[in-house]
């Protein structure tokens, strides 16, 4: 015990040494700063941030887990994680340079700025704070699995939950008190500890524990074959929830901040490049561990803690102290990306548009809704860590947040949508995703008579539909179109080097997002 | 009001859409998923269903790179 704790607590430290070495006054002078970073970050701290806001804890014991026990469907994880990391490459320099231009923090910020509505922004940011809120506390619960392996299993289930809450909890001063900066700071040195430290360890256990990869050839035909039509989860759930997740990635408020915190167009993209890099090897290196060690009996008995138990196995205590640091280190970033994510969203998109604030206001009022949701969130895990639902409570939310990309994408890639079509079409996807959700919740929302495609995927297509016949019904009037072609038209302006097409930024005839609903 | 040009990321980006689409076409498509994850022949001691999985991911960072590297070359990274 000496061992594996006393390796968490001096990563720990670690941290909070960089932290207040980094940390400096200016950070958090104003809310901009605070929720993103200056805008000053190169592509490494903008990938490195990222992949920490992607890759949680729960990646080692829930995906690692879904891998040993059931094959090649785990990949799906890789799979839909590069090719969704491909929408930030292409979406980056509208994205980044509104938010430069109009000091854009969140991504409800960038529907109220091309919807010029408030209500959007503010039904957004709801249905994100709330698809946000089960991912805090899965994260918090897979800490507890950490402390617990860490106590060598001398410390209760009830135990090892509370005393990795409290340690989240604890944490989490850092976080409300230094913001985006911090944040991503300690983003850099957490996910070299976490994917770097993970891909040697399995490099290492791949070479000298499996002997290379002989054991692929003892899966069985099932766990080598994706579900097809006639399956008992169907033909389409591989491409329901491979494209969830595509379609998804960006849905996520703090994955989507990540473009705002980048230096510059350039830096985005390059960190878009980056992030897709670490991810596959990270997830590779996992995932083949996962398939090498699923034939052996101790994994298949419990793939859940099968990581945990292959790293005791091979190297004793002092390799499980290490697996251990890594998935702290893993769940730590991602923890404090959400309970960034939501402490900005409330006070920026939620009580901002209700009652405008100052700077000052917003700075503290993000701080204590991160204090609360926290404290919350801690709460709600002590009491449901053993819950066997949890996880179709997470695809509820799933379902729920991938509604957003009809706005999102549909506003950057169409310019006659309306703000009428976008909110009409977020409203009816979602209850259309939480409809069909709830009576197949045990199957994650996969809908049996569709094959298993997902309710959300389905909720996107009415959506879509929504948005896209609204917008041609009713149309915008011809000085809100100039005021969309005009912004997209600012888009092209800003680099020096570039010709002009259009007047200067100044000149552009569009409101802040702040500015008040036009409908 | 005439609306403003259509503007794709950068001109590099154009060839590209193409691969792209059809790298997102061999990962979703359920027959192409399907069928190539029924074979289980080792190459490289590695199963050609994980192959399949692992190559479709890969090709997507190949083609992004690809991108990147054409619009660094032609000064487009920041447009």
């Amino acid at each position: 015990m000496t061992i594996t704790f006393g390796a968490l607590a001096l990563f720990f430290a670690l941290i909070v040494t960089v932290l207040h070495r980094t940390n400096r006054r200016g950070d958090v002078a104003d809310f901009s700063n605070y929720a993103v970073g200056e805008r000053s970050f190169s592509s490494w701290f903008v990938s490195m941030a990222y992949t920490n806001s992607w890759w949680p804890g729960s990646t080692f014991t829930a995906v690692f887990g879904l891998t040993v026990a059931s094959g090649v469907i785990g990949l799906y994880f890789l799979v839909y994680s590069v090719l969704g990391v491909i929408a930030m490459y292409f979406i980056a320099r509208p994205v980044w340079r509104w938010g430069k231009q109009f000091d854009l923090r969140t991504q409800a910020d960038l529907l109220a700025l091309r919807y010029k509505s408030q209500s959007l922004k503010l039904v957004a940011s709801a249905i994100s704070v709330v698809a946000l809120v089960p991912w805090l506390i899965l994260g918090l619960i897979a800490m507890g699995s950490v402390i617990q392996w860490a106590s060598l299993g001398r410390l209760s289930d009830a135990d090892s939950i509370l005393i990795g809450i409290l340690v989240l909890v604890v944490r989490q001063f850092w976080t409300v008190q230094m913001g985006m900066h911090g944040l991503i700071v300690t983003d850099m040195v957490q996910g070299i500890v976490a994917y770097v430290g993970s891909a040697l360890l399995c490099l290492g256990l791949l070479v000298f524990y499996f002997g290379g990869l002989g054991n692929l050839d003892k899966l069985s035909d099932a766990q080598l074959t994706l579900p097809g039509f006639g399956s008992d989860s169907g033909g389409l759930y591989y491409f329901g929830i491979v494209t969830a997740g595509i379609v998804g990635s960006l849905c996520w408020p703090m994955i989507f901040t990540r473009i705002y915190t980048a230096a510059s167009v350039r830096e985005v993209k390059t960190g878009a490049l980056q992030t897709m890099v670490i991810g596959f090897v990270f997830c590779v290196l996992l995932m083949l561990v996962a398939l090498c060690v699923a034939p052996l009996p101790f994994a298949a008995a419990n793939p859940v803690s099968s990581f945990f138990a292959l790293a005791q196995d091979a190297g004793g205590t002092w390799l499980l102290a290490a697996a251990l640091v890594i998935v702290f280190a893993a769940g730590m970033g991602f923890v404090d990306g959400v309970t960034q994510a939501i402490g900005t969203q409330v006070a920026n998109d939620i009580v901002g548009v209700v009652r405008p604030l100052s700077d000052k206001q917003e700075l503290i009022l993000a701080k204590v809704a991160m204090a609360a949701t926290a404290v919350v969130a801690a709460v709600i895990a002590y009491r449901i860590y053993d819950s066997p639902n949890l996880a179709g409570v997470t695809q509820l939310a799933y379902q729920a947040i991938i509604q957003l990309a009809v706005p999102i994408f549909g506003g950057l890639a169409w310019r006659r949508g309306t703000r009428e079509g976008a909110m009409a079409g977020l409203l009816v996807g979602a209850a259309v995703a939480l409809v069909l959700t709830l009576p197949y919740m045990d199957a994650g929302g996969a809908v049996p008579w569709l094959e298993g495609l997902g309710s959300g995927l389905v909720g996107l297509v009415a959506n879509l539909a929504v948005f896209v016949g609204v917008s041609m019904s009713r149309p915008s009037d011809a000085a809100e179109l100039a005021r969309v072609d005009e912004l997209f038209r600012s888009t092209r302006e800003l680099h020096p080097d570039e010709p002009r097409l259009a007047p200067a930024t100044h000149d552009i005839p569009v409101s802040h997002p702040d500015s008040k609903d036009a409908s | 009001m005439r609306p403003a040009p259509a503007s794709p990321t950068t001109r590099a980006a154009a060839p590209f859409v193409a691969l792209f689409a059809l790298i997102y076409a061999i990962a979703l498509l359920p027959p192409v998923y399907v069928g190539l994850t029924r074979q289980h022949g080792l190459i490289a001691a590695v199963p050609v269903s994980v192959w399949y999985l692992l190559i479709v991911s890969a090709a997507a960072i190949a083609a992004t790179t690809g991108l990147w590297v054409a619009e660094r070359r032609r000064g487009e990274l920041d447009r």
